[in-house]
């Protein structure tokens, strides 16, 4: 008769089937304090009929063949018992003599799917104490039991593996099965690497050590690349995300109050922090150029000589871009050219930006903006916009722009945008032609009621702008 | 009126971005620059025009093993301060919203 159990590691819940009873009495005793009720599974595994027993005392391992895994015993690579089909996430497995390798394969079924949805596993004890979760990753006789043991305030979740995976913002510790473990779910706050010692002493770890470290205590279900790929980036993520100390401690002592301590002075810090962006913090980092196209109706004389010609992003590719810088944690979004309001699909880039939740900030000559495009602005929240005047009056700013007229066009367009309440800054690139200017350039922003700012003259790209330089100084020389 | 029912759902002309964790909100009008710490950055993120305020509530309780009373405490001023400074916005719930449009 077959007989059916479900049980849930990691969030993820499988159930398994099988006409064996004493496979199922095994398995639900090992899985006792992990059984679920839950009605949708995730997983499901079948143990079908049984193996010879064998002396091998290899245990399994998967390995990938064809579009499935299959579970081979490391010192018999001829007889599969059993495989995944990754896509129906269904596992065929034989009924084993060795009970051991039966549960061991079915462990590794979960970590194969733990892996896959982001997760890795870890060779760690876990502990926790008022909702915070701490793991202790380290090899046999590193002091993963032992340090759970000299924790007396602290609940021990599991000694021997831990799995750990992202969910939403933060991450999260579940035991695996194994002995003692308790099927608990934490919110991870630090990671301890034990080290016995003759004193306590933690040393915070930099990423980059810590991954390594990390790494060396991690389960690979399998070496299959792109399960490798997504551990090594977990590890990566993690290390980056939570606080990571190597502990040092001594047998036979409390170390309760060293962790309080170290937890206590972290906390200060992290609400010292807190309260307003911290000082070191470079808010530089979450500002990004975005160069929506090189044309430019202007023909200003110290920049489009050294623009080149012609080259605009297609909608497709400012997507693209878009959703990389917005991936990466860029906030503050410079939209810049050339001109941008030249831009075939200005309002499109715009809006799609707007959606992607990035703050806008428009670098433009001025002279493109009507009534209507002031009001757009405003209604797609422009955060600032930059309008370059070049002169105090209009035969300077004129002459250095190329184009008759500009001047009365760009101080309309400031105008307008000043009217829509936009918050708008007059830029002016000091060059040799107009720096006696400056001061009335100045008086130009007060008198309209906006601010005022000089900024060297750059295009976004560095290499661009060294080249760039190079040019205008030797034309300068020249001339 | 704040009820346990009621759905907030982000203004979506507030720009903001997720850094280390941590939430970074833009005030437009004004300039200002805000640093979320971590409980309000879940809060925050829990804010998605579904669901209602006692899930979140509870999402929190869940998150931080807070006591219920504090996690109600807390997001209900935090809430309360976003939708004041309308950086959220009460949305009708589902059901109200299917009778009007029939």
């Amino acid at each position: 008769m077959n007989k059916s159990l479900k049980v849930k590691i990691a969030g993820l819940c499988a159930e398994i089937r099988t006409e064996d009873f004493e496979a199922f009495s095994f398995l639900r005793s090992k899985f006792i304090d992990f059984l679920s009720d839950q009605k949708k599974k995730n997983l499901t595994i079948e143990i079908k009929g049984k193996l010879p027993s064998s002396s091998n005392q290899s245990l399994p391992r998967l390995v990938f063949k064809e579009g499935k895994f299959y579970f081979f015993l490391e010192k018999n690579p001829e007889i599969s018992l059993g495989h995944i089909d990754l896509e129906r996430r269904n596992c065929c497995i034989s009924g084993f003599e060795d009970r051991y390798k039966l549960l061991h394969s079915v462990l590794l079924y979960f970590a194969l799917f733990i892996e896959k949805s982001g997760g890795i596993i870890l060779h760690a004890s876990a502990a926790y104490k008022n909702g915070h979760g701490f793991i202790f990753p380290g090899p046999a006789n590193a002091g993963k039991s032992t340090i759970l043991k000299q924790l007396s305030d602290f609940c021990p979740q599991t000694e021997e593996w831990t799995a750990v995976k992202k969910v939403g913002n933060s991450f999260y510790v579940w035991s695996i099965p194994y002995q003692n473990a308790l099927n608990k779910k934490k919110k991870l706050q630090y990671i301890f690497f034990p080290k016995k010692g003759k004193l306590v002493a933690f040393k915070r770890l930099k990423q980059g050590e810590a991954a390594k470290r990390l790494l060396r205590n991690c389960l690979f279900s399998t070496m299959h690349p792109e399960l490798v790929g997504k551990v090594i980036a977990g590890v990566a993520e993690l290390t980056r995300e939570i606080p990571c100390y190597e502990l040092e401690f001594p047998l036979n002592v409390r170390i309760d109050r060293e962790i309080d301590n170290l937890i206590e002075s972290d906390k200060k810090r992290l609400n010292r922090r807190r309260k307003i962006l911290p000082e070191d913090f470079d808010l530089s980092r979450l500002h990004e150029p975005l160069i929506l196209t090189w044309n430019c109706n202007l023909l200003c004389r110290h920049c489009r000589p050294y623009l080149p010609q012609d080259e605009t992003l297609s909608f497709s590719d400012v997507k693209k871009h878009l959703d990389r810088l917005a991936k990466n944690g860029t906030l503050f979004l410079h939209l810049t050219g050339g001109e941008p309001l030249a831009h075939q699909d200005f309002w499109k880039v715009s809006s799609y930006a707007l959606k992607k939740t990035f703050a806008l900030i428009l670098h433009t000559n001025g002279t493109l903006i009507t009534p209507e495009i002031g009001e757009k602005l405003k209604s797609l929240n422009f955060l600032h916009v930059f309008v370059t005047v070049l002169g105090g009056n209009k035969q300077t700013h004129d002459h250095l722009t190329g184009v008759e007229g500009s001047f009365e066009r760009t101080i309309s367009g400031l105008r307008i945008l000043k009217e829509n309440d936009l918050d708008v800054i007059l830029s002016t690139t000091q060059l040799e032609e107009n720096q006696q200017e400056i001061p009335e350039i100045r008086e130009l922003a007060e008198k309209l009621g906006v601010k005022f700012r000089i900024v060297p003259f750059q295009t976004p790209n560095k290499k661009e702008y060294e080249e760039f330089n190079q040019c205008y100084q030797k034309n300068f020389q020249e001339s | 009126m704040l009820s346990l029912e009621t759905i907030f759902k982000k203004n979506d002309k507030v720009p903001w971005r997720v850094i280390e964790g941590e939430a970074i909100l833009v005030k437009v009008d004004s300039g200002e620059v805000s640093h979320l710490n971590e409980v309000a950055t879940e809060i925050w993120q829990a804010i998605d025009g579904q669901r209602k305020l006692s899930d979140i509530i509870k999402h929190i309780h869940d998150s931080f093993e807070v006591k219920r009373e504090e996690a109600e405490k807390d997001t209900l001023e935090f809430l309360k301060a976003l939708a004041d400074k309308k950086i959220i916005i009460a949305v009708d719930p589902p059901e109200k919203k299917k009778i009007k449009s029939k």
